[in-house]
C-alpha cells in the first residue's frame, strides 16, 4: 500500500513566493524516496507540507489512504504519533531546558502512550537504539556534540514507532567523519523497522547512499524522478545533468562541468513554460510556450527534450 | 623559488587551552594551498594567526609568521592593517555578514580602492565596475549600485572577492569560501578563483572542510585534525596514496556518486575538542590502527613512500 | 539560543556590575526587611522638643517637622517603597507577561492586544500612574494597581518579542511534528527560553515603579499619611529645603541607591543572558 501520497501540492509564501508549485509524490510502506535540489527549490517546504507542519495551498495529501488534506488540527496531531522529522541543524532542534530523558519521552506523552516506568523504559532502549548509553539521559542538549544531538534527534522523532520519517538536511551541519555515522545510522534504522522515509538534501551523494528512489526539485517542481541507478546512471534532465557534473569529489577525475547560464529566477514570477529554460543548454523557444509535464512510468523527467548526455 | 608566506611551529593558545600545536606549512607565490580539517582542526585559527585577528583572547604562544621576508606575527597592529588588505587579502564564508549592508557594492570596492589605492571618487568607481567585471558578475554596470541584499549569494561571494582583489594582493586566504552556497554556484566560483590565479600569479590558501573542493583547486595540501598537522602533500598524492589514517578514514567516509552503496566506512567516535585533546597522537583514541605507543608522544612529520609527509608512526601498517 | 547556558549563574556572579549591584540592593532590602529592629527611633512619634534637629548623636541624620527621626522614617519608608517596587514587578510580569506571550505566540490576539498595550504606553506611564491612583484614591494597594497599568505595557512588549524570537527556533516545529498542543509548546517549549528578557525587564521595571512611587508620594496620591514611604519624606522637606536639606536628602540617596543597585543588576543580568553576547564569547 502507497503510505504517502501528495497530489498536485502547492504552496505559495507572502510576495507570491511559489514555493512548491505542483508536487506529485508516492512513498510506499517501508520505501525511502530522496529529495535534492538547491537552496530555494522549495524542498525544505514540501518536507513541511507533507507534514502538515504548513498548510498547502493547493493540492491533496493522502496519508495511509486517508485523505489528510483539511484533517482539523486535533485529529492532525493525533496522527503525528505515526510520522516523525530530523531536521537539519542539531543545536536548534532540541529544547535546551529539557534533559534527553524529557525529549525522549515528551512524544510519549503527547500521545499517551504508557507510565512513568514504561517510558522511563523506552527512554533507555531509544538512547541504545541509537547509540548512546542510558547515563545520556540524565543530560541537556549543550553537553552533547553536533552528531550525538542528532542522535538524539532520530530517538525522539522514532519514540512513538512512527511508519513515516522525514529527514531534511539531517548531515549538512556535521563534519564529514560525523556524517558517516549519522548516515549509517539512519539506514539501519531504516531497514531493521521498516521506515518508509523521505530523504531532503542537496547532497547528491548521500541521497545517491539513502535512497533507491530520487526526485530532483527545481523552482518549485519535481523535474525528474527516477531509480537511484538511473538518476544517477543516466539522468535525462539537463538540470540533473548539470547538478551531478558540479559535485566535486576528491581522487576522482574531474567531470566535464555543464555550467549553468545566469541566476535562479525569482519564485515569485517563474519564467513562462519549463521553469528551466532560461539557463537550459538544449532550450528552443518552444520551451518558453509549453509547460513539460513530468511524464514515464519508472523514470519521469519533465522536459522537452529530454535525453542522456553522450 | 623562495616562499611567499612561512608558517613556522606556529602553537596559538586561548589562556592554557592550545588551539594550535607546532603548525608549519609554506606556500610558494602564486600557489594554490588547501587547509582541509573538520570542526576544531585548527584551520580558521590558522588563517587568522596569520591576519593577525585572532579573537580576542587568543595570542600566538610560539613560532612564526612570515609573509614575504616580514615576520608577521611581530607587526605592530598599525603596520599589520596596512599589509591586510593590501598584500594579503580574506573571504569568508558568509559573504553577507563581510559587506555593509548599506553601502553599495560599488562604494564598498571603492573605498578600498581610495583607502589603499589612493584613488580618487570618479576613477575609484570605474575601477571597481571593472573588478566587478573581472569576477564575471553579469551586467557589472548595474551591479556596482546594488546593495548586498540585492545580490544571490553567489554573486555576494564575488562581490567580495572583487573587493578583496582591489589592491592585487600576492596571497587570498579564502576561509570556507563556498560552503554557503550550491554545488552549481560552487563550481563557478572555483573556477573564478582557478583564472584568477592563472591571471595574477596569486597565491591562494583555501580552507576548507570539504575535500571534493581541496581536490579541485588545490596543488598541495594540509589535513588538519585536533590543533596540528596531521598530513601534507601534494594533492595528487594524499589523493591517491593518504598515508595517515585520518586522512585515509575522512577519505573513505565521503559518500560517493559512483562505487558500492552500503554501510560507509565511519570513523568512530567524536572530534575533541581542545579543551580535551589526547595525550600522544591526537587521532589516536579514533585510530584503527592505534598501539600503545600512539599515545605515549606526538608524532612528528615524515616523509612517505607514497609521496606525501605524515604524522604517524604507524603510517606503513596502515597502507 | 535562548536557553540557560553552562555557567550562566557563574558568568552573572562574576560580572562586576552585577556584584555590585546585588550587593548594594542587598543591603537595602536587610535594611529594609528589619526597620524595626535596625531604626532608632520610633518612625511614628512626634515631638516637638525636638524638631527640625540636624543630624547630631541622636538623630544621627535629623529630623523633621514634627521631630520624627529621618534615618528610622527613611528605613520604614524603604520598606514601603520597596514593597510596593516588588509588587508592582511582580503584576506587571504576570499580566504584562500573559498578555506578551498571548499577543507573540496567537497571531489573532496579536492586533488587539498589543494596539491596547501601544494606547495605554501613549501616556507617559507617570502620568498615567498618577492619573490613576488618584482615581483609585491614595492606598499602597492602589498605589501597586495604577503602577502596574501604566508599566505592563513595556513588559507585555519585551515579552512578545521574545516569543517570538523562540517561537521560530527549530525546536518549536519540532515540538509541533511530535503532535504537541499549542498550550504545551508556549508552556513547555516557548515561555522556558523567553524568561530571560523579562527577567532582565522586571529589574528595570521594579527601579522604575520605586521612581514613580516617589512621585505619587510627593504629590500626595501615594499611601497616606503617616506611612513613611520615601517620596512622602521627600514632600515632608520640600518646604524647609534651605533650612533642613536632610529631611529631603536622606530618603532621596535612598532612592538613587536603591535604583542603581536595581540597574546595576539588570546590566548584569542582561550581559549574563544575552544570547548574541553569549554566542561571541564562546
Amino acid at each position: 500500500m502507497t503510505l504517502l501520497v501528495a497530489r498536485d501540492l502547492r504552496k505559495t509564501f507572502a510576495g507570491g513566493v511559489r514555493a512548491v508549485d505542483g508536487v506529485d509524490l508516492a512513498i510506499g510502506a517501508g520505501e525511502t524516496l530522496g529529495l535534492v535540489g538547491e537552496s530555494g527549490c522549495g524542498k525544505s517546504t514540501l518536507a513541511r507540507l507533507v507534514l502538515r507542519l504548513i498548510e498547502p495551498d493547493g493540492g491533496t495529501l493522502a496519508f495511509r489512504g486517508d485523505d489528510i488534506t483539511h484533517l482539523p488540527e486535533r485529529a492532525m496531531r493525533a496522527l503525528r504519533r505515526d510520522m516523525g522529522v530530523v531536521f537539519q541543524d542539531p543545536f536548534g532542534s532540541l529544547n535546551p531546558r529539557m534533559s534527553v530523558a524529557q525529549l525522549l519521552a515528551e512524544p510519549l506523552v503527547v500521545h499517551g502512550i504508557g507510565d512513568g516506568a514504561s517510558r522511563a523504559a523506552r527512554v533507555s532502549a531509544l538512547l541504545e537504539l541509537v547509540g548512546l548509553l542510558p547515563e545520556h539521559a540524565a543530560r541537556y542538549p549543550h553537553e552533547f556534540s553536533g552528531g550525538q544531538r542528532q542522535r538524539i534527534a532520530i530517538a525522539r522523532a522514532l519514540a512513538t514507532e512512527p511508519a513515516f520519517l522525514v529527514c531534511d538536511e539531517p548531515t549538512s551541519a556535521l563534519d564529514v567523519s560525523i556524517q558517516a555515522q549519522v548516515l549509517n545510522l539512519l539506514r539501519e534504522l531504516q531497514e531493521r523497522l521498516g521506515l518508509a522515509c523521505l530523504f531532503v538534501s542537496h547532497n547528491l551523494a548521500a541521497v545517491r547512499h539513502m535512497a533507491p528512489r530520487v526526485a530532483v526539485m527545481y523552482l518549485g517542481q519535481v523535474v525528474e524522478e527516477a531509480p537511484r541507478e538511473s538518476i544517477f546512471g543516466a539522468p535525462q534532465h539537463p538540470y540533473t545533468q548539470a547538478l551531478l557534473s558540479a559535485v566535486a569529489e576528491p581522487g576522482q577525475a574531474r567531470r566535464t562541468r555543464i555550467v549553468l547560464k545566469g541566476e535562479v529566477p525569482s519564485p515569485a514570477d517563474p519564467p513562462s513554460g519549463c521553469r528551466f529554460r532560461t539557463r537550459c543548454p538544449r532550450a528552443v523557444a518552444h520551451c518558453a510556450a509549453q509547460v513539460p509535464a513530468l511524464v514515464g512510468t519508472d523514470h519521469r523527467v519533465a522536459c522537452h527534450f529530454p535525453g542522456t548526455l553522450d | 623559488m623562495s616562499a611567499l608566506l612561512r608558517v613556522e611551529a606556529l602553537s596559538v593558545a586561548f589562556g592554557k587551552t592550545e588551539v594550535l600545536d607546532g603548525v608549519s606549512f609554506d606556500i610558494a607565490p602564486g600557489e594554490v594551498l588547501g587547509i582541509v580539517g573538520e570542526s576544531g582542526s585548527g584551520k580558521s585559527m590558522t588563517a587568522l594567526a596569520m591576519m593577525g585577528l585572532l579573537p580576542p583572547g587568543g595570542r600566538i604562544a610560539s613560532g612564526r609568521i612570515v609573509f614575504e621576508d616580514v615576520e608577521v606575527s611581530r607587526l605592530p597592529e598599525r603596520e599589520l592593517a596596512k599589509m591586510r588588505g593590501a598584500r594579503m587579502a580574506m573571504i569568508f564564508q558568509e559573504p553577507m555578514a563581510s559587506l555593509n549592508p548599506v553601502l553599495t557594492v560599488g562604494e564598498q570596492i571603492a573605498e578600498v580602492l581610495r583607502h589603499h589605492r589612493g584613488m580618487d571618487r570618479r576613477s575609484a568607481h570605474n575601477e571597481a565596475v571593472s573588478l566587478l567585471k573581472l569576477v564575471e558578475v553579469a551586467a557589472a554596470e548595474r551591479r556596482v549600485d546594488e546593495y548586498p541584499h540585492q545580490l544571490s549569494g553567489g554573486m555576494r561571494q564575488r562581490a567580495m572577492i572583487a573587493i578583496a582583489l582591489a589592491c592585487r594582493p600576492r596571497l587570498l586566504v579564502a576561509d570556507e569560501p563556498t560552503t554557503a552556497l550550491d554545488a552549481t554556484v560552487q563550481a563557478g566560483i572555483l573556477d573564478l578563483l582557478r583564472g584568477l590565479r592563472q591571471e595574477f600569479g596569486m597565491a591562494v590558501l583555501l580552507i576548507t572542510h570539504d575535500l571534493g573542493v581541496v581536490a579541485d583547486i588545490c596543488e598541495r595540501v594540509v589535513v588538519m585534525y585536533a590543533g596540528r598537522v596531521a598530513e601534507t602533500g601534494d594533492a595528487g598524492a594524499i589523493f591517491a596514496e593518504p598515508g595517515h589514517p585520518y586522512t585515509q578514514a575522512l577519505l573513505a567516509a565521503i559518500p560517493r556518486l559512483e562505487g558500492p552503496i552500503g554501510t560507509l566506512p565511519a570513523i568512530a567516535g567524536v572530534v575533541p575538542s581542545p579543551a580535551d585533546f589526547p595525550p600522544g597522537c591526537r587521532f589516536a583514541p579514533r585510530c584503527p590502527h592505534a598501539i600503545p605507543a600512539c599515545e605515549a608522544a606526538a608524532p612528528v612529520l615524515r616523509a612517505l613512500a607514497g609521496g606525501t609527509q605524515a604524522a604517524c608512526i604507524r603510517a606503513e601498517h596502515a597502507a | 539560543m535562548a536557553g540557560k547556558a553552562p555557567g550562566a549563574l557563574s558568568r552573572l556572579i562574576a560580572h562586576p556590575s552585577f556584584r555590585w549591584g546585588a550587593l548594594l540592593f542587598g543591603i537595602i532590602v536587610l535594611c529594609a526587611v528589619f526597620a524595626w529592629w535596625l531604626a532608632p527611633h520610633d518612625p511614628f512619634r512626634n515631638n516637638f522638643r525636638t524638631r527640625f534637629r540636624a543630624p547630631d548623636e541622636t538623630f544621627w541624620l535629623g529630623t523633621d517637622r514634627f521631630g520624627r527621626d529621618i534615618l528610622s522614617r527613611t528605613l520604614h519608608g524603604a520598606k514601603v517603597s520597596l514593597r510596593i517596587g516588588l509588587g508592582v514587578a511582580a503584576l506587571t510580569a504576570l499580566v504584562g507577561g500573559t498578555i506578551g506571550a498571548l499577543a507573540g505566540f496567537v497571531k489573532r490576539l496579536d492586533g488587539p492586544l498589543m494596539r491596547f498595550m501601544d494606547a495605554l504606553m501613549a501616556f507617559p506611564a507617570v502620568l498615567l500612574a498618577i492619573a490613576l491612583a488618584a482615581a483609585l484614591g491614595p492606598s499602597e494597594v492602589n498605589a501597586i494597581l495604577a503602577l502596574s497599568i501604566a508599566y505592563a505595557p513595556r513588559t507585555a512588549r519585551v515579552m512578545r518579542a521574545g516569543v517570538m524570537v523562540v517561537r521560530e527556533f527549530p525546536f518549536v516545529e519540532g515540538a509541533r511534528a511530535i503532535g504537541a498542543s499549542p498550550a504545551r509548546v508556549l508552556l513547555r517549549h516557548i515561555l522556558p527560553n523567553a524568561m530571560a528578557p523579562l527577567v532582565v525587564q522586571q529589574t528595570y521595571v521594579f527601579a522604575l515603579a520605586i521612581l514613580a512611587e516617589a512621585v505619587l508620594s510627593f504629590l500626595g496620591v501615594g499611601p497616606p499619611p503617616p506611612t513613611p514611604t520615601l517620596g512622602g519624606i521627600i514632600a515632608d522637606g520640600r518646604d524647609y529645603i534651605q533650612e533642613a536639606p536632610w529631611i529631603s536628602l536622606v530618603p532621596g540617596v535612598a532612592i538613587a541607591m536603591t535604583v542603581l543597585g536595581l540597574n546595576l543588576m539588570g546590566d548584569g543580568l542582561r550581559d549574563a543572558l544575552d544570547p548574541r553576547l553569549r554566542t561571541a564569547i564562546r
